[in-house]
């Protein structure tokens, strides 16, 4: 996939300019400097020759095949080439101009002439307005950034052109080397999906590096994702997570970000880690490249420093991982080969005078024990410390072992030439020790994820047409939102139990029927306007007579004319008062990028103050559901705690199924809650006591 | 021989220009030669420079009617002329009125004479409901909105004493779809004992009630900046955006065909606005939409109005008008028309006036 864009055997640079300094000129430069060895043809009408190659005055003019298109003209001109482009054949192209949909509507059809054209013309197009693309096995530069970074194993994609260049030089200062190098643009057709699929493919490519600001289409996102994180790990910076800042994607990019929250369930779907800055992503992903996955989540660390080892220990518990129990083979074996003065428990103390030779004694014991998933190696710049050496060391076991090596060389100014030694070798290099433990966490996630099998989407038998139907009715009278008297029908449909109830026009239908069912009873105002009954006073509990009936059918429906005099009054809902049970919501929310974002909690404070909630994209699988349920602080609560029974968990995982095919099935509903759902004791089942919904325009 | 109807309300913006709308598009469907008259204006407006009644306007382009607009509306009350009569100088206008009627009335088989917009209109040129009714020999049908039981049934009988002989019906609108029943079952047998003929009850409808984009922009004094070909379309709601653009979805997808005013610095709000049924976005504090933001709302289809206003202002400006804006609208006339048609007992209409 992407062959003709990553490494073509022949690029036209449309706009090649001669005058230093300009776009053109440093594309062209680029291309030719970073070695690439296919027919480079400059497209200028006005030169005859630029940087020693002769120059076309148009595509046109030129007789061979042209693999790749780099066009770097004023954005007017684009879609013209483009066209061109395609009646020629030109396999991929990458719009390098700026000028689109960042300048307004006209920008915009003209992206969307792009993508038609990508289409029309199977040629696939970066851009516009990007920095460009590098591929560093072709060798190719297709971009106008500063250098060209080594080869390495790291395809990185950035939405932000400007941070490409700046991950550049960082890499470029920290030998840090890539496969591919794509700065995204607008995306008028190419997204980060289609690299995805590509790079799935990859062989080159053992860890993809994202920038997003935004995605395209969440729910292919999220599929393309979990099939590539299921044997390469994805590292992804998502920002915009605040509000100011999701403010600054919106005027950034004109899209709407999704909620944070939507992200980071999507996320944890798709096995994508989230990298939380510049510097953890290139951390991150850089461990991931180089050193194999962790065995198992016990650390080993190997220090030549007290504090910094139990620094590192901290973190290590902090973040779940644990430190390892070295088997008595391994402690026998440190404590022939160090000092009776050093630990031979783990952290490993080798201590302050240790020569390379003992931390390689140390390391060599440690690596093979099976009880040891990932080693920590951390040194402090003493007098007598041989840094480079134990450099060596270190990369040397590491070429050896199959576990992970990670280095913490704990300085700058002394220990720069280990640092170097070890970033030549591959072998990963932290200044301080959280770092480290980070990567490490992120290493054991991805085993993790790696070992899980592919989520599996139940399904129950419901009663879709019956939905369907209220749907329809609804839209015909010309409303969106679904209130409590119509919803529970649909809960029904989809199998989740609902109390006794009916909608009561009269008061002596009201009496009749809370005769039939028994008091007490449950009185809810019946309005399709009033969707937030309890904010008007439109609910009222414990009614246990006749005349408690009319005197609540008088106050209800008169509170409900007084707050929302434009309301439309049915009546009232008569309701039976259900009894026991904790209090439980669940809902969802149509996130703009991500699609059906269900929510869970439990009810009253833990939701409202708390804000104890988790949320999964639907459709998720019986495990996402549980996992769900188990995030949530007050989880403890439904197990029943303090001689409490506990509450019927598998019976609220289904209902969260059924929500999710709910929503699943019906793309127009935009927003859903039960609230609450009151979960009884352990084989007594749920109950959907009040429900509201609102469907899309 | 020409029937002359007089429409008259109970109160100002009832609904009255659209019902004289709706029987003459009824009445010309159903082969009869139709004429309006307003015999005294409020609403007028500089049309070139002609000072012209709104409403007189939009009835002739609308039916293609040939009278001139003179006649149509004969005598127009503008401040300069209040004062005038105000000063002492009270000339009668009865001659005036008249001739105009005759130059309408040829050939016509039906008049609708749009009457005042309350009872209590016209004392101070002498040409009050009754007067008018009396001198040009009409009979009427007074139209009542929908407030509350009470003022409905107390308006209906207000009327009939008010209008005496000449009243020969009432049509009620805007009635809550969850009073319907109640005023079918009880008011109406109520007040047609009191010799108040009810020939409709229509139920409240939004989009009539809705005021289009352009009327917005211009009571705004604001600037359209882009989907220019949308400026028609009708704003049902109108909704404040200052909040998290998290809660913002939800909140706007409560409300359909909605204006949303917003901060021109809230690029997340104007964007969440556009994902729902949002029909126009008013941006204050002139602050300009980045061009984005434009092109997304062009694509959309949707009018931005940029007012130099803050929040609150332009909220209470919208909130002066809203619902009391005219019928100016092929949609809203539309909507009525059908409206009319499915709730009037025509039959009953026709027979009291004599159309048969």
């Amino acid at each position: 996939m992407l062959e003709t864009l990553f490494s073509p055997k022949s690029v036209a640079v449309v706009g090649a300019s001669r005058t230093q300094g300009k776009l053109g000129y440093a594309v062209l430069s680029n291309i030719i400097q970073s070695g690439f060895s296919g027919h480079i043809y400059p497209i200028n009408p006005k030169a005859d020759e630029i940087l020693g190659l002769p120059c076309y005055a148009s595509l046109d003019d030129v007789e061979g095949e042209i693999d790749l298109a780099v066009i770097v003209i004023p954005a007017k001109f684009v879609v013209e080439v483009l066209e061109t482009c395609g009646e020629r054949n030109v396999g991929s192209a990458i719009v390098i101009s700026a000028g689109f949909r960042e300048t307004g509507h006209e920008g915009l059809m003209a992206e969307r002439k792009m993508a038609e054209l990508a289409e029309k013309y199977h040629m696939r197009t970066v851009g516009p307005n990007c920095l460009g693309v590098i591929d560093t096995l072709t060798p190719m530069n297709a971009s106008f950034a500063v250098g060209m970074p080594r080869q390495g194993r790291i395809a990185f994609m950035s939405q932000s052109g400007a941070l490409c260049t700046s991950i550049l030089d960082i890499a470029l200062a920290q030998e840090i080397g890539f496969s591919h190098f794509v700065s995204l643009g607008n995306k008028a057709d190419l997204n980060e999906i289609d690299f995805l699929q590509a790079w799935a493919k990859d062989s080159e490519s053992k860890v993809v590096m994202a920038y997003l600001e935004g995605i395209a289409d969440g729910a292919r996102f999220i599929q393309t994702a979990r099939q590539l994180t299921k044997h390469k790990p994805i590292i992804a910076i998502k920002s915009g997570s605040t509000s100011a800042g999701s403010r600054a994607v919106s005027s950034h990019t004109g899209t709407l970000a999704g909620s944070e929250r939507a992200y980071e369930a999507a996320f944890k779907q798709a096995g994508v880690l989230r990298a939380g800055s510049v510097g953890e992503l290139i951390d991150l992903s850089v461990a991931l490249a180089y050193q194999p996955l962790p065995r198992n989540e016990q650390v080993a660390i190997i220090t030549n420093a007290g504090g910094p080892g139990i620094m590192a220990t901290d973190a290590i518990e902090r973040c779940g991982l644990r430190l390892a129990s070295l088997s008595q083979e391994t402690m026998d074996g440190l404590r022939q080969a160090l000092p009776s003065a050093a630990s031979v428990l783990n952290p490993v103390d080798v201590l302050g005078d240790a020569l390379a030779d003992r931390y390689r004694a140390a390391l060599q014991s440690t690596a093979t024990d099976p009880n040891v998933g990932a080693l920590l190696v951390i040194l402090t710049p003493q007098f007598m410390t041989e840094i480079e050496e134990t450099a060596h060391a270190v990369r040397e076991v590491a070429d050896h072992s199959d576990i992970p090596v990670l280095a913490c060389f704990m300085g700058e100014a002394n220990t720069e030439a280990g640092a170097k030694i070890l970033a030549n070798h591959n072998v990963p290099n932290y200044v301080v020790p959280e770092r480290a433990v980070a990567a490490l966490k992120a290493m054991v996630d991805q085993r993790q994820w790696q070992e899980r099998p592919l989520p599996q989407i139940e399904t129950f038998d419901v009663d879709r047409e019956r939905v369907a139907r209220i749907f329809q009715r609804v839209r015909t009278d010309g409303r969106l939102q679904i209130g409590d008297a119509e919803a529970r029908d649909i809960l029904a449909a989809y199998g989740i139990p609902i109390p006794a109830s009916k909608l009561c026009p009269t008061v002596e239908e009201a009496v009749a029927f809370a005769e039939e069912i028994g008091y007490p009873v449950v009185m809810k105002i019946a309005s399709p306007d009033i969707l937030h009954k309890t904010d008007i006073g439109g609910v009222r509990l414990n009614i246990e007579s006749a005349s408690d009936v009319r005197d609540s059918f008088d106050l209800l429906t008169f509170r409900a004319m007084r707050y929302m005099p434009d309301a439309e009054i049915w009546g009232c809902l008569v309701q039976q008062q259900v009894r026991g049970g904790k209090e439980i919501i669940t809902g969802m929310n149509r996130d703009p990028q991500f699609g059906p974002l269900v929510m869970f909690g439990l009810g009253g404070i833990y939701v409202e103050v708390l804000k104890d909630v988790s949320f999964r994209i639907a459709p998720f699988s019986r495990r996402e559901a549980n996992e769900m349920m188990r995030e949530i602080r007050s989880f403890n609560l439904l197990r029943g705690v303090r001689g409490e029974a506990p509450s019927d968990i598998e019976a609220i995982s289904d209902t969260l199924l059924k929500v999710s095919q709910l929503v699943a099935d019906f793309p127009d509903i935009v927003e859903m809650d039960i609230n609450p759902l009151m979960a009884f004791e352990k084989g007594r089942g749920v109950m959907g006591i009040d429900m509201r919904l609102v469907l899309s325009p | 021989m020409t029937t002359n109807i007089y429409v008259t309300s109970t109160q100002t913006f009832s609904g009255k220009s659209a019902l004289c709308i709706g029987l003459l598009s009824r009445f010309t469907r159903d082969g009869f030669v139709v004429g309006y008259m307003k015999p005294v204006s409020t609403t007028a407006s500089m049309v070139g420079n002609q000072l012209v009644d709104e409403d007189a306007h939009f009835v002739k382009t609308t039916f293609d009617l040939a009278d001139p607009l003179e006649a149509m509306a004969p005598v127009i009350l503008t401040e300069k002329r209040v004062a005038t009569i105000l000063s002492g100088d009270r000339e009668s206008l009865d001659s005036q009125v008249q001739s105009a009627y005759q130059t309408i009335a040829t050939d016509k088989d039906i008049v609708v004479l749009e009457g005042g917009g309350s009872l209590r209109e016209g004392w101070i040129v002498n040409l009050a409901p009754p007067h008018v009714i009396n001198l040009l020999q009409a009979r009427t049908l007074v139209l009542v909105p929908y407030d509350n039981d009470l003022q409905l049934v107390d308006d209906l009988i207000t009327a009939r004493v008010r209008l005496g002989d000449s009243l020969v019906g009432a049509v009620i609108n805007r009635v809550p779809s969850h009073r319907t029943g109640f005023v079918q079952s009880q008011v109406k047998p109520f007040v047609e004992r009191h010799n108040v003929p009810i020939f409709a009850i229509l139920p409240r409808q939004r989009v009539l009630l809705s005021v289009s984009v352009a009327e917005l922009a211009e009571k705004l004094g604001g600037e359209v900046l882009c989907s220019h070909h949308a400026v028609d379309e009708l704003v049902e709601n109108l909704m404040v955006g200052a909040m998290s653009v998290d809660s913002a979805l939800t909140y706007f997808r409560r409300k359909p065909n909605k204006a949303v005013i917003t901060g021109g610095d809230r690029p997340d709000i104007q964007l969440a606005a556009l994902e729902t049924s949002t029909h126009c976005l008013i941006l204050t504090g002139n602050l300009r939409p980045s061009p984005l933001i434009l092109g997304r709302a062009e694509e959309a289809g949707v009018p931005i109005i940029l007012t130099r206003h803050d929040t609150m202002t332009a909220v209470q400006t919208i909130e002066t008008f809203f619902g009391k804006t005219r019928f100016h609208q092929g949609k809203k006339v539309r909507s009525f028309e059908s409206l009319l048609s499915k709730h009037t007992d025509f039959e009953a209409l026709y027979t009291a006036f004599g159309l048969h």
